[in-house]
């Protein structure tokens, strides 16, 4: 059970690399932040409370799609040379 | 994992707990009602309110107006009912209401205590709706109705933290 | 941002945080709408109010114990454009016609509704109506509130999609009297005339 587990966590985590976090949370916001602001407009010129759901809605499923699913280019070679360990704790 | 971590996680649940109470009470104490959120649970009020819509409420007003939408219980029964005043009479001591729902073809007579004509706005008013908030009251009556919601939701909580457990 | 459920929970939280602020912002742009739209100060014109009382004997008519309850109908005629109480944040507005009265004691006093109507709808918010029967039959606390003067006017409650709800009144009033029912005598009398007339 437990060895299942482990074999599946990978995929159901998803790691991405550091520099691709910060980029994923800095383009989360810009496009939410916009998005309430572009929904507030569409909705107060349409006067339609719909129009502003639908927008927002529309952003939201935009912004989860870029930023949630681990894509290839999220995962490239940051071009760091990480220290070899000194000590193998797995041992 | 350790003992000191699983306390850690216990406190940090009591936390969480013990803050939303805090929450809660405060608001009563601000509102001066005992149930300042309320969750619509009867189309009584329809096309205004539908099920899980969620209502703020206020109890300050000294007296309720006709056209306000108020919460009352009667004879501490479970379930508050929220429905609209269409009757008010007052003078300096206290303030009978008749209400009526919106959607119901009939007064609330027929939903008093027995022998009783009208609310009593000090004593069967728990509050008068101000603020209105659609639909996300509805997780609360999936939870208490729906049991495949409520054991699925169980569920989930349970996997994401057999999953996410630390190594 | 590491794994997939902290990026999701992120986007979420954030988005239920800009949800609430739309919100908030929806509710005052809609209420800025109204003040300009002169909502708080809209004309209306209640005229023909003619009211008829009757003795009632029932529960349903708020008699307790078969003892006699004066009630009252009435009929009027109405013209009131609300359409300016629509915006992109109404969701309905509930219309209803009061009458505020005087009690019987010092200090008392009592407001009731005679009719009232849910409009969904920009298009049917001008109402014009003649002739138009009350809703309710109306009683008192008391057992008679005959011979006392009333002040009819026409209000209004906003049920937002999001936010406050928002009441008020239109500007149009005018007084009436209540009346004293018919002995029973007179009401045989009536009921034989009504008989009467639709057999001719």
């Amino acid at each position: 059970m437990s060895d299942l587990l482990q074999s599946i966590r990978p995929y159901l985590e998803g790691p991405i690399s550091f520099k691709a976090q910060r980029t994923t949370h800095d383009v989360s916001l810009l496009l939410l932040n916009f998005g309430a602001f572009v929904s507030f407009g569409v909705g107060f010129v349409f006067q339609s409370i719909l129009a502003s759901v639908y927008t927002f809605v529309g952003v939201l499923a935009v912004t989860l799609l870029i930023v949630v699913p681990p894509w290839p280019s999220f995962n490239g070679d940051e071009g760091l040379k990480w220290h070899e360990p000194k000590v193998d704790i797995l041992k | 994992m350790n003992l000191r971590q699983q306390l850690q996680q216990l406190l940090t649940l009591l936390y969480v707990g013990t803050s939303a109470y805090m929450f809660w009470k405060g608001l009563s104490v601000v509102t001066n009602s005992s149930s300042p959120i309320v969750v619509v649970l009867s189309g009584s009020m329809e096309p205004a309110f539908h099920r899980g819509d969620v209502l703020l409420l206020w109890n300050r007003n000294e007296r309720s107006r006709v056209g306000d939408v108020v919460v009352y219980e009667v004879n501490q029964k479970a379930i508050p009912i929220v429905h609209r005043v269409l009757r008010e009479h007052h003078n300096d001591k206290k303030q009978l209401l008749l209400t009526k729902g919106d959607n119901n073809p009939v007064d609330d007579l027929g939903l008093y205590a027995r022998g009783q004509n009208y609310l009593n706005k000090d004593k069967d008013i728990v509050g008068t709706v101000y603020g209105y908030f659609p639909f996300v009251g509805y997780v609360t009556i999936l939870i208490t109705e729906n049991q495949y919601f409520k054991y699925g939701l169980l569920g989930l909580i349970a996997l994401s933290s057999l999953i996410s457990g630390e190594e | 941002m590491f794994s997939i459920v902290q990026r999701g929970q992120h986007v979420l939280n954030h988005a239920v945080t800009l949800i609430g602020i739309l919100s908030v912002f929806i509710a005052l742009s809609s209420y800025a709408l109204l003040q300009q739209g002169g909502a708080f100060n809209l004309p209306s014109t209640i005229s023909g109010v003619s009211p008829q009382a009757t003795v009632r004997m029932s529960r349903r008519f708020g008699s307790v114990g078969s003892k006699e309850k004066e009630n009252n109908k009435l009929t009027f005629d109405l013209q009131a454009d609300l359409t300016p109480l629509f915006n992109w944040n109404t969701k309905q507005i509930f219309v209803y016609l009061t009458a505020e009265y005087p009690g019987k004691s010092e200090g008392s006093s009592n407001k009731v509704t005679y009719w009232d109507k849910i409009i969904t709808s920009k298009d049917n918010a001008n109402l014009t109506l003649q002739n138009e029967k009350s809703k309710y039959s109306v009683w008192d606390v008391e057992d008679t509130f005959r011979n006392r003067e009333a002040t009819v006017k026409l209000e209004w409650d906003i049920q937002p999609y999001v936010g406050i709800l928002i009441s008020g009144e239109t500007t149009g009033e005018v007084d009436v009297v209540f009346p004293t029912p018919p002995t029973g005598e007179e009401a045989r009398a009536e009921k034989m005339k009504k008989r009467q007339q639709k057999q001719h």
